[in-house]
């Protein structure tokens, strides 16, 4: 399956747009009336503590989709079974929309993978003995397979493949397992922007916040683990492009780490910080930079048909 | 000075009047903006707490900030210069911005003007192979009906290349006046006649919808909520656009689109991942912020973070619109009626200040 982001982000990516009514990508979800409630949701059960990775809720009634998004093509059997023998009531408190009422809450487990993965899937599900639906993601359909959902919408909304013709959106790029090619594309960008900005000096905390917009909302265990790729990324940076960007480590008198912006394209004119800014792309594209056919010369026509058409209509002139 | 003296100005002025319509960003300061703004210029108030003077060398300029966010800069000094003065300045600051409007916020102008003249501009170069039919397009109209003309064109492979450039329409009303005016798609309005009020009017009015579209965008922007103890949730939309055409060859299209230079001003190292898809975690270099795309041959996808400013899709969709296609969509309904408007139509005037 082709795709932006790493394959474990893409399966999580799906099921939030399934969930809502971006044109970008089938609402499949959305349109049988449910919408995201929340990702990696913790939930209390006798066993301990189970993180679901994505929850969907119904709009009208406090029906509730528990999603294990699976990059793999593995199924953890123990993970499995606490999924399908979730609590609804014990769910329901931890989502943030309010409950509607009315019929007794409910929940249903639903497994999401790559469509490469779904027969090894559908064989560990089976042989964990855990009955449950699985929606499969493509680079050309979204599917759904195995048992039949308990909501009769979702299995009308899957009854037939929905096609696709490009990956879902990525609303989530960079996680605590990303690449550091992945990072550094990130935080490079990030390092652009402030020096657009004219910002010069930053910590890596200031930095995670500005490369991961989730930065913040993340418990302290993820948030660690994210701002040491941050930091490891402006090192690598640093040292990559030592004129442009200098690395500070922390010391007794500086607590956070800093990354220093040493040279921008915006101590130039305009001509030279378009020149300057083109360099720090190329810098970064060296590998896959090929030979490309030389463009037209901009504006030759236009010298022309100036110099043919002087003092003929000056009116035209006033809007050019 | 005032509105009055503005008025009778123009009434009595031999050169037309240029209005820069300009996005301004003063943080609630306009003040010190307007000091920052004119660098080594001369600010000057005037009896209107909304007008002020600028005089830098032998170019004058009048400041209306009453719209908060869009600027008008008023001129009779001579078109060149006043451009270079404007050009100068907000290429150097990341707080200004020209107004970008779409092709069709300038083929739909006013309903009950009288068209005078049209110019479609397209230039291809950069993204379109060799031999396409348009790949450099430009065509100018005279009369009363361009439009009926350029409708003969809708469908043939000249239609991508039909991006409204500049319009000219007169405009007669029998509360305000007239005016004759001309139009550029950077949001420059060039007037002569009998009202100021009706000129203003006009300008007001593409403003709206402008501001309509840019208002909608940022209206879109993605935001998380929560947090890992109750879980995260997401607001927002992503901004979805779809092509009238194939994109020929990725590569050279995300090399146009991604130069650093004007007019899209994007910096980005885009990721391509096979023959039609690639990713950009982009820097909009006007406004010093990132955005993240997604580019098919048949479609993109903007994603905005929170605090981004609409001007940067209006920006990227007119630009593309005179650079790739003039028949870009948004896929999302709301957006593309903010992007093809009806047609306006003027009110009667309101009651009149002028002393």
């Amino acid at each position: 399956m082709s795709s932006p982001v790493p394959l474990r982000l893409q399966v999580v990516n799906a099921f939030i747009s399934l969930c809502r009514a971006d044109d970008a990508w089938p609402s499949t979800l959305h349109d049988a009336g449910y919408h995201l409630a929340g990702l990696e949701i913790p939930v209390r059960g006798e066993a301990g503590v189970i993180v679901i990775d994505a929850v969907a809720q119904h709009t009208d009634r406090d029906a509730l989709l528990a999603a294990e998004c699976k990059s793999g093509a593995n199924v953890h059997a123990e993970q499995a079974r606490r999924l399908s023998e979730l609590d609804a009531a014990a769910l329901l408190r931890m989502v943030a929309a309010p409950a509607v009422g009315g019929a007794a809450p409910s929940v249903e487990a639903v497994f999401v993978c790559a469509g490469e993965h779904l027969s090894r899937i559908l064989q560990g599900l089976a042989a964990c003995k855990v009955a449950a639906p699985v929606i499969a993601v493509s680079d050309q359909a979204i599917s759904g397979h195995g048992p039949a959902f308990a909501d009769e919408f979702l299995n009308a909304a899957f009854s037939d493949a929905v096609p696709v013709t490009a990956p879902p959106p990525a609303y989530l790029t960079l996680d605590s397992e990303s690449a550091d090619e992945d990072v550094d594309e990130h935080v490079l960008a990030e390092l652009v922007a402030c020096m657009a900005q004219g910002v010069d000096d930053l910590t890596v905390p200031a930095l995670a916040e500005r490369v991961v917009q989730l930065y913040t909302r993340l418990g302290d265990g993820r948030k660690g683990v994210l701002r040491r790729k941050i930091d490891a990324s402006a090192r690598r940076l640093a040292s990559r492009q030592p004129e442009q960007f200098a690395y500070r480590p922390s010391t007794g008198a500086r607590r956070d780490p800093t990354i220093g912006i040493l040279k921008s394209p915006e101590q130039h004119d305009p001509r030279g910080r378009t020149q300057a800014y083109q360099a720090l792309a190329r810098a970064a594209t060296a590998p896959r930079s090929r030979h490309r056919p030389r463009p037209e010369v901009e504006g030759q026509l236009d010298l022309l048909l100036h110099e043919l058409n002087a003092g003929v209509d000056p009116s035209e002139e006033e809007v050019e | 000075m005032n509105r009055a003296t503005l008025a009778d100005r123009f009434a009595d002025a031999q050169t037309p009047l240029k209005t820069f319509v300009i996005e301004a960003h003063h943080g609630g300061e306009v003040d010190r903006f307007l000091t920052a703004v004119a660098d080594d210029a001369v600010v000057l108030s005037t009896d209107d707490a909304y007008l002020h003077r600028m005089v830098d060398g032998d170019v004058e300029f009048v400041i209306d900030h009453l719209d908060d966010r869009y600027w008008s800069f008023h001129t009779w000094s001579p078109a060149a210069d006043a451009q270079r003065l404007l050009k100068s300045r907000v290429q150097r600051r990341r707080d200004l911005d020209w107004a970008w409007l779409p092709a069709a916020h300038l083929s739909r102008l006013w309903a009950e003007g009288q068209p005078t003249w049209l110019r479609t501009e397209f230039q291809g170069e950069q993204s379109l192979p060799v031999d396409d039919p348009a790949r450099r397009m430009q065509l100018r109209l005279r009369g009363s009906q361009p439009d009926h003309l350029l409708a003969m064109l809708r469908d043939t492979p000249y239609a991508p290349a039909l991006a409204y450039d500049q319009v000219g329409v007169l405009v007669e009303h029998p509360d305000f006046g007239v005016v004759n005016e001309a139009v550029n798609s950077m949001g420059k309005f060039v007037a002569t006649g009998d009202s100021f009020k009706l000129h203003e009017e006009l300008v007001r009015l593409a403003l709206d919808r402008y501001r309509g579209l840019v208002d909608a965008v940022e209206a879109r922007t993605l935001s998380w909520s929560g947090d890992e103890d109750t879980g995260l949730r997401l607001d927002g939309e992503v901004i979805a656009l779809s092509f009238s055409r194939p994109v020929p060859d990725l590569e050279r299209f995300l090399d146009a689109m991604f130069s650093s230079r004007e007019p899209f001003r994007l910096w980005g190292v885009p990721r391509i991942l096979g023959a039609d898809l690639a990713a950009v975690e982009a820097v909009d270099l006007h406004v010093g912020q990132r955005l993240r795309l997604e580019i098919g041959t048949r479609w993109l996808r903007i994603f905005l973070g929170p605090g981004t400013c609409g001007n940067t899709v209006a920006r990227l969709v007119t630009n593309l619109q005179h650079r790739f296609d003039a028949g870009i969509t948004f896929d999302d309904p709301e957006l593309q009626r903010h992007l093809v408007p009806t047609s306006l139509t003027l009110e009667a005037p309101r009651a009149t200040t002028t002393a």
